[in-house]
């Protein structure tokens, strides 16, 4: 390369114009050829000039600077970029998502549990019990809360909904709003038929309840799976470490040891001070994000097993209880489709119980709810069905006041809250177990973001500062 | 020069500001928020109902049934008789609804099942037992009635059921312990006076009833509404999602004593016989019922149950059996 002089070279450095300076031209001959230069210098295209350049040492130094500076800063970027955006999910879960799943689920919950108290305050035969009626009405109160939480904002579409799911997002949230009322409505026009005496206060219930099942509840069913699959979609990708990260710092640190040799050999000093602070700091970088990062997964991974699933099954075991007690009341109150009623009495009941071993098979150590916890729901389940029973029997041979007594206030009923009350406890506790795993495995990486981006931004200063001097050496 | 330039400058600035101050940006639409309410109708209520064949029980002699011997007192059944079998088992199964006002339906306040056909299911028992509560109320719906007997998993029914041939080619009936006429229930002041007043108008009864083919064959126009229950018209027509109900009169008079705003209206359309269902081959249990029915008859036992549970249609008779033997 020495041997093809470079104009630039000749008009900038002084180890170019030493080299010129022993040339064996005469003075006039020298001018005229430096002059041939310069001018062939401004004709010749700026990019064949830096290729000139880049071509010498200096050139190089400057080249490896620049190039190494610069991926130093756009690593440090993207890496923050993606920790950064790691943080917000994590961030946004434990403030958005979770709440919203958990809003739906409560709505759903607390709708079912104003039919059942419903059609319960109708099995207590004549007036409901004041208890009771503060049931139904907190759950309506809860319910309309709740729907409020759990529209969420339905002003803007976010990135994460495809936009056909927005829509019926929507549509489903107005289902609620709409039919909500009318479902209250209905409710008090068959309470007051019940106080006057007239049995056509069941067939109001009965279009109240039908009404709830078939449209309300469905709705809120879909919006709690939307709201809940968006807990589990992101999880996907926190539960992965981030690879692409450390491959790009691996690569960082594979060029700083590089360039550290290159000019270890190039220059008189073994050791570049610059390059090896900017070394120094990559390598705590990585070490702090590697620790960091697999710690957050792993974290993540504990709130997928300890939380997110065993509070999906927790909650759809809800849902059944649910679903179990209004066909159960309703088989009573309305004697229509009795054999279906039973039928879904039946089927919600096994389900739930096959929820709650899965459960317990997939129980951890570290889980928030105890075996023990789920063997007291199994067996409230258990005597619950056989209280059903009784009061089935009963039904068959004619002695309502009897089922009436089982179903409305004696054993099912006691049976029922005992279960749904136990579900709520499991669920609560598994659920701040999942809030507290997020909301450490943000923390773990919290300040990862920004602070990969200091590093490199000052490994990268590092750097500049180490070969500034180097290059300058030519000159 | 420098003024050229700056008038040429105040020029082109006011023709900017007069071409933006023209320029409309129309805004993306936002239409207010609006909706319709669908006020929800009782589950099972369609009105695609296909036409029916007009009940008829005179072409068989349907009201015709078997004439009682004297009643065993009670306690003593004759020896191998249905009534024996039953005495043994200790109470009587009898299959009803809880649905139908006036006749049977659940005490709202009590939780207890009572009206006249419960009263009458008593008299049976208390004929076989002499004791009215040895009894057991299975609960059946208007399709379920005869299956449940041939069955034998009841041994009467007693739920307003109407004597007609079809049925009588399936089970056998008692003597016809009441006698109801078809009506029409619709609001007051609404214009429907008689079946005429029906044409072209949505009209609700329950599925599977005999009124839903005479009122066919009455009024071919009229819009036919069915529903499980009968307690599901009233709701249709207080809620205007029906013009009337038309179905016999006892039924309809337990729906106006619910809503004082609704009333009973119009000639009668045609009669209805109710009687005891009873399991084919069982002639002896038939001719049981029958002597029961005769002897509230003649005590006077029936005219006492009417007043107390049917008073409200006015004076009523007990329709005069005919026999066979």
């Amino acid at each position: 390369m020495t041997g093809h002089a470079s104009p630039v070279r000749s008009a900038v450095t002084r180890a170019g114009r030493a080299g010129r300076s022993g040339s064996t031209l005469p003075p006039l001959r020298q001018a005229l050829a430096e002059r041939r230069e310069l001018s062939e210098t401004r004709t010749q295209p700026p990019l064949v000039t830096l290729r000139h350049y880049a071509g010498t040492s200096p050139g190089k130094l400057v080249a490896i600077m620049v190039l190494l500076s610069l991926t130093l800063v756009i690593t440090g970027w993207y890496a923050s970029s993606v920790l950064d955006s790691r943080t917000s999910t994590l961030r946004q879960m434990v403030d958005r998502t979770e709440p919203l799943a958990e809003s739906a689920q409560v709505l759903y919950s607390s709708l079912s549990i104003a039919d059942a108290s419903a059609n319960g305050a109708f099995l207590s035969g004549g007036l409901e019990s004041p208890a009771l009626r503060t049931r139904y009405a907190d759950a309506i109160a809860t319910a309309a809360t709740s729907l409020i939480t759990a529209s969420g904002n339905l002003m803007e579409k976010s990135k994460a909904t495809s936009a056909a799911e927005f829509a019926e997002t929507r549509r489903d949230v107005e289902t609620l709003a709409k039919n909500i009322p009318l479902y209250t409505g209905l409710v008090e026009t068959a309470r007051t038929n019940n106080r006057l005496g007239n049995p056509v206060g069941s067939a109001y219930l009965g279009v109240a309840s039908t009404l709830m099942q078939n449209q309300i509840l469905p709705a809120a069913q879909r919006l709690y799976d939307r709201r809940s699959a968006a807990i589990s979609d992101p999880q996907q990708t926190l539960s992965t470490p981030p690879w692409a990260v450390y491959a790009a710092l691996a690569v960082i640190i594979g060029t700083l040891l590089a360039t550290a040799r290159y000019l270890a050999r190039r220059t008189r000093r073994r050791f570049n001070v610059g390059i090896l602070a900017a070394l120094a700091a990559i390598l705590i970088g990585s070490v702090w994000l590697l620790a960091s990062g697999l710690t957050s997964v792993a974290i993540t991974h504990s709130a997928r097993d300890n939380g997110a699933n065993p509070l999906r099954d927790l909650t759809s075991a809800r849902i059944l209880t649910q679903q179990a007690r209004s066909a159960e009341t309703l088989s009573f109150v309305r004697r229509g489709d009795q054999a279906g009623l039973e039928r879904t009495f039946t089927l919600a009941t096994l389900q739930i119980y096959r929820t709650l071993s899965k459960v317990q098979t997939n129980l951890d150590d570290d889980a928030a709810v105890t075996s023990d916890q789920l063997d007291t729901a199994k067996n409230l389940l258990h005597q619950w069905t056989a209280a059903d029973d009784d009061a089935r029997a009963a039904i068959q041979n004619g002695d309502f006041s009897d089922a009436q007594k089982i179903i409305g206030t004696g054993a099912s009923a006691q049976r029922y809250a005992a279960l749904d009350a136990e579900l709520v406890t499991a669920i609560t506790a598994t659920r701040e177990s999942f809030r507290t795993d997020i909301n450490t495995a943000q923390r773990v990486i919290g300040y990862t973001g920004t602070g990969i981006f200091v590093i490199t931004c000052f490994a990268a200063l590092a750097v500049i500062g180490g070969l500034l001097p180097r290059i300058r050496e030519y000159r | 020069m420098t003024s050229r330039i700056v008038t040429a400058i105040a020029v082109i600035a006011a023709a900017a500001i007069t071409a933006t101050a023209c320029a409309g940006y129309p805004a993306p639409e936002s239409p207010p928020p609006s909706a319709t309410a669908a006020i929800p109708t009782p589950p099972g209520a369609t009105s695609q109902t296909g036409v029916e064949p007009a009940p008829d029980s005179d072409d068989c002699d349907a009201l015709v049934s078997l004439r009682p011997g004297t009643l065993p007192p009670p306690r003593k059944m004759p020896a191998r008789s249905t009534m024996a079998d039953i005495f043994a088992r200790g109470r009587l199964i009898v299959g009803l609804d809880i649905g139908s006002n006036l006749f049977s339906f659940r005490d709202t306040i009590t939780g207890d099942i009572k009206g006249f056909d419960v009263e009458l299911a008593r008299a049976i028992a208390r004929a076989i037992f002499n004791d009215p509560n040895q009894i057991e109320f299975r609960v059946l719906t208007s399709g379920e009635r005869i299956a449940a007997l041939q069955a034998g998993y009841v041994d009467v029914v007693v739920k307003t059921m109407s004597i007609t041939c079809d049925r009588r080619q399936d089970v056998a009936f008692s003597a016809p312990y009441y006698v109801a006429t078809q009506r029409i229930l619709a609001q007051r002041n609404a214009g429907i006076e008689d079946a005429d007043d029906l044409a072209g108008k949505r009209v609700c009864a329950a599925r599977g009833v005999t009124s839903i083919g005479r009122l066919q064959s009455i009024v071919p126009s009229a819009r036919i509404t069915t529903t499980s229950t009968w307690a599901d018209c009233l709701v249709m027509l207080q809620q205007g999602q029906i013009d009337a109900v038309s179905t016999d009169d006892a039924i309809l008079a337990g729906l106006a004593e619910q809503d004082p705003w609704v009333e009973v209206v119009g000639p009668s359309l045609g009669e209805e016989n109710y009687a005891v269902g009873i399991a084919k081959g069982h002639n002896d249990l038939v001719r049981f019922v029958n002597g029961v029915i005769e002897d509230l008859r003649t005590s006077g036992q029936w005219q006492r149950m009417y007043d107390r549970w049917l008073s409200i249609l006015g004076p009523g008779y007990p329709p005069v059996p005919r026999y066979r033997d």
